[in-house]
């Protein structure tokens, strides 16, 4: 029962999807333009850091490879997460609008139906671009095609919970819009960087509020080199991200259906 | 004696508004000590509706007309009294109710814009999980009945306003629901295409047997439509009955535009108070107690050289002030 | 009444212009400060993020085994950055978008027709939106800064020139904002532009790597380029100040600065007419 609900799900995930790039595709030349932008844009962004390594080769044992297949994970699971899931990034917009009205009339789960109505086209650049380097990353065997699959899905899950907690945060605070934002574009950022650099409280600042930690070093590593603990760890996180999320939406949908929230057109 | 579909009883809700402050320090003090403003929306309404009836529930502005249907639907949970939708209750079973009721909001389509209607009809047959035979068999016989056959793989954008609501309201028909909420759906058309629509609204109740809850802003629609109005203000129920009383007993006047050729010097006729005027136009409004259309027509006609008539009902605003004031004696 | 005696003295005109961007920018400003909660998180990440590269480079020159790369110690880069952070972070929301929307909505008709240039318009909502996410930014980087790398030695002359640096640089990212902005008269999205112009900003703008840490040949082409101009080169004259450095920078940024103005200008008109032809 359970799981015919969840692969109707999936099956409808991919009909939204199919139908918002289809649309998007009406505007060719935007479509292309967009998807060869952004992996433009990825480029310079590695480019960058490739001036970085030249002049500082080894970041306590962190190499240019490593930033390389960092960016494969990222990249990949970023797009993951905006071509299936780009309704997330308005998720607090929506909310603030009143505009789960909307999706509150359908038979369906609000939070997926907000979820998966966008896609973000550019995504497919960094799609691209990620599966390309990863194939530039190092030795390539079967068993890390694998790896980077399973591992590039629940980072891509547990990134997803991360925006759903910060946008929701609409619910109870009135204009969290920017915040969430902000708090996204620092995960974001943050994920990029030589990870062993970082020590102390920053560390832990990385493990916690901006999870920059399960979302890139510990996925790398393990792509790298599999260790079942590291593993459960990683589920481990994403089982708690997902409580989390599933909670704060909920309770805040109860809010909104109260109508008492804080800037929300009703 | 026909099945009750939806029934609401002494239904309230409140509003609990947080007064914001303006500039930096307001912000500050109000996130510490926040003030807060009680409205009650709606307060204190019960009403039942049976099955195929077509109802008009109207109201201005802000009087709890989108309050009360958003409680039906589910989307907000009431703060007093009960409600039932097909044997449902809209708040917690918002998502099993989903599946038999359908709404059109005039101002929020459902279509996908840039794609041809057809794919969003793919797409809804998926989501409320019809039976992909019936689903086809049901769009043909819809498609036929709306007259949207060459429209079907048009892009909506590409649409004219009055195709595209045909589209929506197919769109919210195909699950054969039971109830349809209805907002606004002749907004900004012109004459022939409301026409076109009320006739499919009005085909829609009689044939299918689908309960239609519509409001409208636009009297036409409700006098053509709706055999009985609920009127709502304050959030109070100050009308319920047969939309006839309301034309009766309420539409007193009606108001009428005259453009002329020649200066105006003179304009009386009993019954008629002038509400505006100009060197040459000149709008009247008609008690139609004291005197009838036509008579004025024929006294500006044999009066004066017409370049231009519109005739209009009062305006909603008024019937509804005009049913109070009578209500508060 | 001051409005009637302002238009019959002559010279009051100018007065009444600058009143008049004045108070555009004081809106622009009153609408980006309200929001106090954005306000805290905005402070947060440039905290975060002077952290990270605080631990960034203090590692990394310790692994090199050198206290100064490129005339810079790990203070002068961390206050570098930061500066330069602030200054390119303080101009969102793009300007470019804006434009584009203006553009793509038609209510460029509306702005076309006014009484005031349109360009100063859009100048005076550049500066009133960027001025108090700068003054924020700038006064908790600097905390951040001095507590986490102590104090850089700063001359008045440092500051000064760095100030003026600073002044053209900005004149030169609303320009080229501008021209992003502007080619929404010809196409359909101008999101790409925007993004390669970021990440211009990115790798030649010295927003995580200080061009000063570039390799040789590749420090000569980045300061010749318009990106390093914006903001990175007031950040760096005012960190180590040197008087050659700031007449090469002065003389590059005045070459782009004719340059952009001229393609706005240019761009503009052409897009107008663009505009009436078509029917908006």
């Amino acid at each position: 029962m359970f799981l015919s609900t969840v692969v109707k799900y999936i099956s409808l995930t991919w009909e939204m999807t199919k139908l918002s790039i289809l649309s998007a595709m009406e505007y060719r030349v935007s479509f292309f333009v967009q998807v060869f932008g952004m992996f433009v844009n990825d480029i310079a962004f590695i480019v960058m850091w490739l001036i970085f390594f030249q002049k500082f080769p080894s970041i306590n044992g962190w190499q240019f490879q490593d930033t390389v297949m960092l960016f494969a994970l990222t990249t990949v699971n970023f797009a993951i997460v905006m071509i299936f899931a780009r309704g997330a990034f308005e998720l607090s917009r929506t909310i603030a609008r009143g505009e789960l009205d909307y999706y509150l009339s359908f038979p369906k789960n609000v939070l997926w139906h907000v979820l998966v109505s966008k896609t973000e086209i550019s995504a497919i650049g960094d799609l691209l671009f990620g599966l390309i380097i990863f194939f530039f990353s190092g030795n390539i065997s079967l068993e890390k095609i694998g790896l980077f699959v399973v591992i590039g899905i629940l980072t891509a899950l547990i990134f997803l919970n991360f925006i759903i907690i910060t946008q929701s945060i609409t619910f109870y605070v009135g204009n969290f819009e920017e915040a969430a934002e902000q708090m996204f574009h620092a995960l974001l950022g943050f994920a990029f960087y030589p990870q062993t650099a970082f020590y102390g409280a920053l560390k832990i600042v990385m493990l916690t509020i901006i999870p920059a930690f399960f979302i890139t070093t510990l996925p790398v590593q393990l792509i790298q080199k599999f260790n079942l603990q590291l593993f459960l760890i990683l589920i481990g996180f994403w089982i708690f991200t997902t409580i989390i999320a599933t909670v704060i939406f909920k309770r805040g949908l109860r809010r909104y259906e109260s109508g008492n929230l804080i800037n929300v057109k009703m | 004696m026909s099945k009750i579909v939806i029934e609401v009883k002494n239904l309230s809700k409140d509003f609990k508004i947080k007064q914001k402050s303006e500039g930096f320090f307001g912000g500050l003090s109000s996130a510490f000590n926040p003030q807060y403003k009680y409205v009650k929306a709606v307060d204190d309404i019960s009403f039942s509706v049976e099955e195929g009836e077509l109802l008009a529930f109207i109201g201005p502005n802000g009087a709890g007309k989108s309050t009360t249907i958003k409680m039906l639907t589910g989307i907000l949970f009431p703060t007093g009294g009960k409600m039932k939708v097909l044997d449902f209750n809209p708040s917690s079973d918002r998502q099993k109710l989903a599946y038999h009721i359908g709404s059109v909001f005039g101002q929020k389509p459902q279509l996908w814009y840039h794609l041809p209607p057809i794919d969003t009809y793919n797409l809804f047959s998926r989501i409320y999980e019809l039976n992909p035979k019936e689903y086809l068999e049901r769009l043909d016989f819809l498609v036929e009945q709306f007259e949207i056959k060459d429209l079907l793989k048009t892009s909506v954008r590409k649409l004219s306003l009055g195709q595209r609501m045909r589209c929506e309201i197919v769109a919210s028909l195909l699950h054969k629901p039971k109830i349809i909420f209805l907002d606004e759906p002749t907004i900004g058309l012109d004459v022939i295409a409301k026409q076109h629509i009320r006739e499919v609204i009005k085909y829609l109740n009689e044939k299918e047997k689908v309960t239609i809850f519509l409001t409208s802003h636009d009297a036409g629609d409700i006098e053509t439509l709706a055999k009985r109005t609920i009127v709502i203000n304050h959030g109070k129920m100050i009308f319920d009955d047969i939309t006839e009383k309301l034309k009766k007993n309420y539409i007193k006047t009606k108001v009428v535009e005259l453009v002329v050729e020649n200066p105006i010097k003179n304009f009386e006729f009993e019954g008629g108070k002038i509400v505006e005027r100009t060197k040459y136009s000149l709008k009247i409004e008609l008690d139609i107690a004291k005197n009838s259309i036509d008579k004025l027509l024929n006294y500006a006609m044999g009066n004066f050289v017409i370049k231009d008539i519109n005739i209009f009902d009062p305006p909603m605003e008024e019937i509804i002030a005009d049913i109070y004031r009578e209500q508060k004696i | 009444m001051s409005e009637v005696k302002i238009l019959q003295n002559g010279s009051g005109l100018i007065w009444y212009k600058f009143l008049k961007y004045f108070e555009i920018a004081k809106v622009n400003y009153f609408n980006s400060a309200t929001y106090f909660v954005n306000l805290i998180s905005r402070s947060a990440m440039v905290v975060i993020r002077i952290w990270i590269f605080t631990q960034l480079y203090k590692v990394s020159y310790s692994i090199a085994g050198v206290s100064e790369i490129g005339g810079l110690t790990v203070a002068m880069v961390i206050w570098n950055l930061m500066m330069t952070q602030s200054f390119q972070t303080a101009t969102k929301p793009q300007l470019s978008k804006l434009i584009d929307e203006e553009v793509k909505s038609g209510t460029l008709a509306y702005s076309v027709n006014r009484p005031y240039s349109y360009i100063l318009f859009h100048f005076s909502g550049f500066v009133g939106r960027s001025v108090p996410n700068l003054l924020i930014n700038l006064f908790i980087g600097s905390l951040v800064a001095f507590v986490l790398v102590g104090p850089i030695g700063l001359s008045w002359e440092a500051l000064a020139f760095g100030v003026i640096l600073f002044f053209f640089g900005y004149i030169l990212d609303f320009f080229v904002s501008l021209i992003i902005g502007l080619t929404a008269f010809w196409v359909e999205d101008t999101s790409a532009f925007t993004w390669i112009y970021s990440k211009g900003q990115l790798v030649f703008g010295g927003l995580i790597l200080p061009i000063a840490l570039f390799p040789d040949y590749l420090q000569k082409i980045a300061e010749l380029l318009p990106f390093s101009q914006m903001y990175y080169s007031a950040a760096r004259l005012i960190v180590h100040f040197e008087l050659s450095l700031f007449l090469q920078y002065f003389a590059t940024q005045l070459v782009w600065i004719l340059f952009f103005g001229l393609v706005a200008y240019y761009l503009f008109n052409k897009g107008i007419k663009h505009v009436s032809v078509n029917g908006g």
